[in-house]
Protein backbone atom coordinates (compact mmCIF):
# COMPACT_ATOMS: atom_id res chain seq x y z
CA UNK A 1 0.00 0.00 0.00
CA UNK A 2 1.39 3.35 -0.99
CA UNK A 3 1.57 5.92 1.74
CA UNK A 4 3.39 9.20 2.29
CA UNK A 5 6.45 8.88 4.49
CA UNK A 6 5.04 11.59 6.76
CA UNK A 7 2.08 9.31 7.47
CA UNK A 8 3.99 6.07 7.57
CA UNK A 9 3.70 4.65 11.09
CA UNK A 10 5.91 1.56 11.01
CA UNK A 11 9.61 1.42 11.85
CA UNK A 12 10.27 -1.44 9.45
CA UNK A 13 12.43 -0.84 6.39
CA UNK A 14 10.40 0.02 3.32
CA UNK A 15 10.95 1.03 -0.27
CA UNK A 16 10.57 4.41 -1.96
CA UNK A 17 7.89 4.39 -4.65
CA UNK A 18 7.90 8.01 -5.66
CA UNK A 19 9.54 11.34 -4.88
CA UNK A 20 7.52 14.40 -5.77
CA UNK A 21 9.19 17.03 -7.90
CA UNK A 22 9.67 20.54 -6.61
CA UNK A 23 11.03 22.23 -3.52
CA UNK A 24 14.08 20.43 -2.25
CA UNK A 25 13.57 17.35 -4.44
CA UNK A 26 17.00 17.73 -6.05
CA UNK A 27 18.61 17.81 -2.67
CA UNK A 28 16.67 14.73 -1.55
CA UNK A 29 17.90 12.87 -4.63
CA UNK A 30 21.49 13.79 -3.80
CA UNK A 31 21.03 12.24 -0.39
CA UNK A 32 19.84 9.00 -1.96
CA UNK A 33 16.08 9.49 -1.74
CA UNK A 34 15.55 7.79 -5.06
CA UNK A 35 12.75 5.55 -6.29
CA UNK A 36 13.47 1.93 -5.42
CA UNK A 37 15.84 2.66 -2.53
CA UNK A 38 15.25 1.13 0.85
CA UNK A 39 14.46 3.48 3.71
CA UNK A 40 13.78 3.08 7.40
CA UNK A 41 12.29 5.48 9.91
CA UNK A 42 14.38 5.38 13.08
CA UNK A 43 12.37 7.77 15.18
CA UNK A 44 9.78 10.49 15.01
CA UNK A 45 9.70 13.64 17.05
CA UNK A 46 6.40 14.40 18.77
CA UNK A 47 4.28 17.49 18.09
CA UNK A 48 4.41 16.98 14.33
CA UNK A 49 8.18 17.30 14.40
CA UNK A 50 10.84 15.98 12.06
CA UNK A 51 11.57 12.35 11.22
CA UNK A 52 14.89 10.65 11.61
CA UNK A 53 15.45 8.20 8.79
CA UNK A 54 18.15 5.87 7.61
CA UNK A 55 18.95 5.65 3.94
CA UNK A 56 21.85 3.33 3.10
CA UNK A 57 24.37 3.98 5.88
CA UNK A 58 23.36 7.57 6.04
CA UNK A 59 21.09 9.03 8.70
CA UNK A 60 19.09 12.07 7.81
CA UNK A 61 16.54 14.19 9.65
CA UNK A 62 13.63 15.20 7.45
CA UNK A 63 11.10 17.94 7.98
CA UNK A 64 7.50 16.80 7.89
CA UNK A 65 7.02 18.72 4.63
CA UNK A 66 9.97 16.93 3.02
CA UNK A 67 8.78 13.56 4.25
CA UNK A 68 5.39 14.31 2.66
CA UNK A 69 7.11 14.48 -0.74
CA UNK A 70 8.18 10.86 -0.47
CA UNK A 71 5.78 7.99 -1.10
CA UNK A 72 6.71 4.59 0.31
CA UNK A 73 5.32 1.08 0.14
CA UNK B 1 60.84 30.63 10.36
CA UNK B 2 60.34 28.77 7.17
CA UNK B 3 59.99 31.21 4.32
CA UNK B 4 60.49 28.94 1.32
CA UNK B 5 57.81 29.14 -1.33
CA UNK B 6 55.60 26.10 -1.15
CA UNK B 7 56.49 23.96 -4.12
CA UNK B 8 53.41 21.81 -3.96
CA UNK B 9 49.85 22.58 -3.03
CA UNK B 10 47.11 20.19 -2.02
CA UNK B 11 43.52 20.84 -0.95
CA UNK B 12 41.42 18.65 1.29
CA UNK B 13 37.91 18.25 0.02
CA UNK B 14 34.97 16.17 1.17
CA UNK B 15 31.58 15.99 2.79
CA UNK B 16 31.11 17.44 6.26
CA UNK B 17 32.07 15.12 9.13
CA UNK B 18 34.50 12.86 7.34
CA UNK B 19 37.44 14.04 9.42
CA UNK B 20 39.06 16.51 7.01
CA UNK B 21 40.22 18.78 9.78
CA UNK B 22 41.54 15.87 11.83
CA UNK B 23 43.48 14.78 8.76
CA UNK B 24 44.66 18.35 8.26
CA UNK B 25 45.97 18.49 11.82
CA UNK B 26 47.60 15.07 11.55
CA UNK B 27 49.31 16.03 8.30
CA UNK B 28 50.54 19.42 9.39
CA UNK B 29 51.28 18.47 12.98
CA UNK B 30 52.45 21.13 15.37
CA UNK B 31 54.45 22.80 12.67
CA UNK B 32 51.31 24.07 11.06
CA UNK B 33 50.80 27.76 10.72
CA UNK B 34 47.09 28.20 10.43
CA UNK B 35 46.17 31.43 8.82
CA UNK B 36 42.99 32.81 7.50
CA UNK B 37 42.55 32.78 3.82
CA UNK B 38 40.36 35.66 2.77
CA UNK B 39 36.90 34.37 2.06
CA UNK B 40 33.55 36.03 1.90
CA UNK B 41 31.84 34.34 4.79
CA UNK B 42 34.11 31.50 5.72
CA UNK B 43 37.79 30.81 5.95
CA UNK B 44 39.84 28.17 4.29
CA UNK B 45 42.52 26.98 6.66
CA UNK B 46 46.08 26.70 5.48
CA UNK B 47 48.96 24.68 6.85
CA UNK B 48 52.03 22.89 5.62
CA UNK B 49 54.30 19.91 6.10
CA UNK B 50 57.61 18.83 4.67
CA UNK B 51 57.91 15.67 2.62
CA UNK B 52 60.82 14.67 0.39
CA UNK B 53 62.53 17.91 1.44
CA UNK B 54 59.79 19.94 -0.12
CA UNK B 55 57.20 22.09 1.55
CA UNK B 56 53.69 20.96 0.84
CA UNK B 57 50.99 23.49 1.45
CA UNK B 58 47.65 22.12 2.60
CA UNK B 59 44.35 23.92 2.25
CA UNK B 60 41.48 22.66 4.37
CA UNK B 61 38.22 23.44 2.60
CA UNK B 62 34.83 23.51 4.31
CA UNK B 63 32.72 20.40 3.79
CA UNK B 64 30.33 20.13 0.86
CA UNK B 65 27.67 17.52 0.23
CA UNK B 66 27.70 17.79 -3.52
CA UNK B 67 28.79 20.16 -6.26
CA UNK B 68 25.52 22.05 -5.84
CA UNK B 69 25.72 24.92 -3.44
CA UNK B 70 23.10 25.25 -0.74
CA UNK B 71 24.98 27.79 1.34
CA UNK B 72 27.59 30.52 1.01
CA UNK B 73 30.50 28.38 2.14
CA UNK B 74 29.57 25.61 -0.27
CA UNK B 75 29.38 28.19 -3.02
CA UNK B 76 32.90 29.31 -2.21
CA UNK B 77 34.27 25.78 -2.40
CA UNK B 78 32.54 25.11 -5.70
CA UNK B 79 33.81 28.36 -7.24
CA UNK B 80 37.26 27.45 -6.03
CA UNK B 81 37.10 24.00 -7.65
CA UNK B 82 35.73 25.16 -10.97
CA UNK B 83 38.36 27.85 -11.39
CA UNK B 84 41.06 25.37 -12.43
CA UNK B 85 42.97 27.85 -14.57
CA UNK B 86 43.78 30.07 -11.63
CA UNK B 87 47.44 30.45 -10.80
CA UNK B 88 47.17 29.21 -7.21
CA UNK B 89 44.92 26.27 -8.03
CA UNK B 90 46.11 23.25 -6.01
CA UNK B 91 48.36 20.71 -7.69
CA UNK B 92 46.25 17.97 -6.22
CA UNK B 93 42.78 17.69 -4.75
CA UNK B 94 42.70 15.17 -1.93
CA UNK B 95 39.12 13.96 -1.78
CA UNK B 96 38.37 12.62 1.68
CA UNK B 97 35.56 10.15 2.37
CA UNK B 98 34.53 8.34 5.51
CA UNK B 99 34.49 4.56 5.65
CA UNK B 100 31.50 4.93 7.94
CA UNK B 101 29.30 6.61 5.37
CA UNK B 102 30.87 5.45 2.15
CA UNK B 103 28.02 5.38 -0.32
CA UNK B 104 26.85 8.93 0.29
CA UNK B 105 30.44 10.16 0.13
CA UNK B 106 31.16 8.32 -3.10
CA UNK B 107 28.47 10.42 -4.72
CA UNK B 108 30.66 13.49 -4.28
CA UNK B 109 33.72 11.53 -5.44
CA UNK B 110 31.89 10.59 -8.61
CA UNK B 111 31.17 14.27 -9.27
CA UNK B 112 34.75 15.36 -8.52
CA UNK B 113 35.99 12.62 -10.82
CA UNK B 114 34.19 14.29 -13.71
CA UNK B 115 35.88 17.65 -13.12
CA UNK B 116 39.05 16.28 -14.75
CA UNK B 117 41.38 17.67 -12.15
CA UNK B 118 44.19 15.70 -10.50
CA UNK B 119 42.74 13.97 -7.48
CA UNK B 120 43.31 11.04 -5.16
CA UNK B 121 40.81 9.39 -2.86
CA UNK B 122 41.45 9.10 0.87
CA UNK B 123 39.22 6.76 2.87
CA UNK B 124 39.31 8.03 6.43
CA UNK B 125 37.98 6.68 9.75
CA UNK B 126 39.07 3.14 8.87
CA UNK B 127 39.75 2.48 12.57
CA UNK B 128 36.17 3.23 13.59
CA UNK B 129 34.88 1.29 10.59
CA UNK B 130 36.72 -1.92 11.40
CA UNK B 131 35.34 -1.75 14.92
CA UNK B 132 31.91 -1.74 13.34
CA UNK B 133 32.74 -4.79 11.26
CA UNK B 134 33.10 -2.86 8.01
CA UNK B 135 35.60 -4.05 5.43
CA UNK B 136 36.30 -2.29 2.15
CA UNK B 137 37.97 -3.63 -0.96
CA UNK B 138 40.27 -0.71 -1.76
CA UNK B 139 41.66 -2.23 -4.93
CA UNK B 140 38.21 -2.67 -6.34
CA UNK B 141 37.37 0.89 -5.31
CA UNK B 142 40.48 2.12 -7.08
CA UNK B 143 39.41 0.33 -10.24
CA UNK B 144 35.84 1.58 -10.08
CA UNK B 145 36.86 5.24 -10.14
CA UNK B 146 40.27 5.03 -11.74
CA UNK B 147 41.73 6.96 -8.82
CA UNK B 148 44.52 6.20 -6.36
CA UNK B 149 42.94 5.16 -3.08
CA UNK B 150 44.66 5.57 0.29
CA UNK B 151 43.03 4.21 3.46
CA UNK B 152 43.90 6.21 6.57
CA UNK B 153 42.88 6.68 10.15
CA UNK B 154 43.63 10.34 10.77
CA UNK B 155 42.98 10.00 14.49
CA UNK B 156 45.66 7.36 15.05
CA UNK B 157 47.94 8.43 12.22
CA UNK B 158 47.66 5.13 10.41
CA UNK B 159 48.25 5.40 6.67
CA UNK B 160 49.52 8.98 6.84
CA UNK B 161 52.97 8.06 5.54
CA UNK B 162 51.39 6.25 2.60
CA UNK B 163 49.31 9.33 1.92
CA UNK B 164 52.39 11.56 1.94
CA UNK B 165 53.88 9.25 -0.70
CA UNK B 166 50.72 9.15 -2.79
CA UNK B 167 50.36 12.93 -3.15
CA UNK B 168 53.31 13.12 -5.54
CA UNK B 169 51.40 11.02 -7.99
CA UNK B 170 49.37 13.90 -9.35
CA UNK B 171 48.07 12.63 -12.61
CA UNK B 172 44.84 13.76 -14.11
CA UNK B 173 42.20 11.02 -14.09
CA UNK B 174 41.62 9.37 -17.43
CA UNK B 175 38.66 10.61 -19.43
CA UNK B 176 35.58 8.48 -19.07
CA UNK B 177 32.18 8.55 -20.67
CA UNK B 178 29.76 10.79 -18.81
CA UNK B 179 27.27 8.55 -17.02
CA UNK B 180 25.48 11.43 -15.27
CA UNK B 181 23.37 12.37 -18.26
CA UNK B 182 20.98 10.46 -20.48
CA UNK B 183 21.88 10.11 -24.15
CA UNK B 184 18.83 12.19 -25.04
CA UNK B 185 20.04 15.14 -22.99
CA UNK B 186 23.64 14.81 -24.04
CA UNK B 187 23.19 16.77 -27.24
CA UNK B 188 21.72 19.68 -25.34
CA UNK B 189 24.70 19.71 -23.03
CA UNK B 190 27.17 19.59 -25.91
CA UNK B 191 25.42 22.59 -27.44
CA UNK B 192 25.57 24.48 -24.16
CA UNK B 193 29.28 23.69 -23.80
CA UNK B 194 30.04 25.16 -27.19
CA UNK B 195 27.66 28.03 -26.40
CA UNK B 196 29.77 29.05 -23.38
CA UNK B 197 32.99 27.94 -25.11
CA UNK B 198 33.91 25.39 -22.48
CA UNK B 199 35.89 22.28 -23.29
CA UNK B 200 35.00 20.52 -20.06
CA UNK B 201 31.67 18.80 -20.21
CA UNK B 202 30.89 18.45 -16.52
CA UNK B 203 31.85 22.06 -15.87
CA UNK B 204 29.31 23.03 -18.49
CA UNK B 205 26.73 20.76 -16.89
CA UNK B 206 27.23 22.45 -13.52
CA UNK B 207 27.05 25.88 -15.07
CA UNK B 208 23.87 24.95 -16.88
CA UNK B 209 22.08 23.36 -13.94
CA UNK B 210 22.86 25.99 -11.31
CA UNK B 211 23.42 29.71 -11.23
CA UNK B 212 27.17 30.05 -10.76
CA UNK B 213 27.94 33.05 -12.89
CA UNK B 214 28.55 36.38 -11.27
CA UNK B 215 29.10 38.19 -14.49
CA UNK B 216 25.81 39.53 -15.95
CA UNK B 217 26.86 38.71 -19.50
CA UNK B 218 27.30 35.03 -18.68
CA UNK B 219 24.09 35.01 -16.66
CA UNK B 220 22.19 36.32 -19.66
CA UNK B 221 23.78 33.75 -21.94
CA UNK B 222 22.67 30.93 -19.65
CA UNK B 223 19.14 32.28 -19.19
CA UNK B 224 18.73 32.70 -22.92
CA UNK B 225 19.84 29.15 -23.61
CA UNK B 226 17.46 27.74 -21.01
CA UNK B 227 14.40 29.58 -22.35
CA UNK B 228 15.21 29.01 -26.00
CA UNK B 229 15.85 25.30 -25.62
CA UNK B 230 13.31 24.83 -22.84
CA UNK B 231 15.85 23.08 -20.67
CA UNK B 232 14.39 21.28 -17.68
CA UNK B 233 17.14 21.98 -15.18
CA UNK B 234 15.42 20.15 -12.35
CA UNK B 235 15.06 17.00 -14.41
CA UNK B 236 18.71 17.11 -15.44
CA UNK B 237 19.73 17.28 -11.79
CA UNK B 238 17.39 14.55 -10.62
CA UNK B 239 18.59 12.31 -13.44
CA UNK B 240 22.17 13.04 -12.47
CA UNK B 241 21.50 11.78 -8.93
CA UNK B 242 19.69 8.68 -10.16
CA UNK B 243 22.39 7.84 -12.70
CA UNK B 244 25.28 8.41 -10.32
CA UNK B 245 23.74 6.22 -7.64
CA UNK B 246 23.07 3.59 -10.29
CA UNK B 247 26.76 3.67 -11.16
CA UNK B 248 27.80 3.41 -7.50
CA UNK B 249 25.32 0.61 -6.80
CA UNK B 250 26.72 -1.38 -9.71
CA UNK B 251 29.89 -2.15 -7.75
CA UNK B 252 29.09 -1.11 -4.19
CA UNK B 253 28.23 -4.53 -2.85
CA UNK B 254 31.51 -5.92 -4.10
CA UNK B 255 33.59 -3.32 -2.29
CA UNK B 256 31.66 -2.84 0.91
CA UNK B 257 31.08 -5.66 3.40
CA UNK B 258 29.64 -5.33 6.84
CA UNK B 259 29.73 -8.06 9.42
CA UNK B 260 26.46 -7.51 11.24
CA UNK B 261 27.57 -9.51 14.29
CA UNK B 262 30.43 -7.16 14.98
CA UNK B 263 28.29 -4.12 14.47
CA UNK B 264 28.10 -2.57 17.90
CA UNK B 265 26.75 0.81 17.19
CA UNK B 266 26.94 3.00 20.27
CA UNK B 267 25.34 5.97 18.56
CA UNK B 268 22.13 4.14 17.76
CA UNK B 269 21.93 2.72 21.27
CA UNK B 270 22.39 6.15 22.83
CA UNK B 271 19.98 7.64 20.29
CA UNK B 272 17.36 5.13 21.28
CA UNK B 273 17.34 6.57 24.78
CA UNK B 274 18.07 10.25 24.11
CA UNK B 275 15.78 10.56 21.09
CA UNK B 276 12.89 8.66 22.59
CA UNK B 277 9.62 10.55 21.88
CA UNK B 278 8.80 10.92 25.58
CA UNK B 279 11.96 9.84 27.38
CA UNK B 280 14.04 12.20 25.23
CA UNK B 281 12.11 15.24 26.38
CA UNK B 282 12.20 14.02 29.97
CA UNK B 283 16.00 13.72 29.83
CA UNK B 284 16.25 17.10 28.14
CA UNK B 285 14.17 18.76 30.90
CA UNK B 286 16.11 16.91 33.55
CA UNK B 287 19.42 18.24 32.19
CA UNK B 288 18.05 21.77 31.97
CA UNK B 289 16.73 21.48 35.50
CA UNK B 290 20.14 20.17 36.60
CA UNK B 291 21.94 23.14 35.05
CA UNK B 292 19.44 25.56 36.55
CA UNK B 293 19.89 24.03 40.00
CA UNK B 294 23.65 23.92 39.66
CA UNK B 295 23.85 27.63 38.86
CA UNK B 296 22.11 28.56 42.11
CA UNK B 297 23.85 25.89 44.12
CA UNK B 298 27.31 26.90 42.84
CA UNK B 299 26.54 30.59 43.12
CA UNK B 300 25.64 30.17 46.78
CA UNK B 301 29.31 29.63 47.65
CA UNK B 302 30.74 32.94 46.36
CA UNK B 303 27.63 34.63 47.74
CA UNK B 304 28.43 33.22 51.15
CA UNK B 305 32.03 34.43 50.89
CA UNK B 306 30.91 37.93 50.05
CA UNK B 307 28.58 37.90 52.99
Amino acid sequence: MAVRLSEYTSNKPTRILEVENGGESNRLAEFGFIVGNSIQVISRAPFNGPLFVQIDQNRVALRKSEAAMITVE
Amino acid sequence: MNTTEPSFKIALLGSPNVGKTTLFNTLCGLRQRTGNYPGITIDKKKGSFIAKEKTVEVIDLPGINSLYAHSKDEELVIDFLLDFNKKDFPDLIVTVVSALNLKKNLYLVDQIRDLQIPTILVVNQTDAASKKGISIDYQRLEKAFGLTVVPVAAKTGEGIEALKEAIWNKKKPKDRLPHYITTDDREELDDFASHIKSSRLYHSFLRLTQELETNPQAQKLRAKFITERQVNVRKLRTNESILRYKFINSFYEEIFQRDQEKAVDITSRVDKILLHPIGGYAIFLLILFGIFQAVFWLASYPMDWID
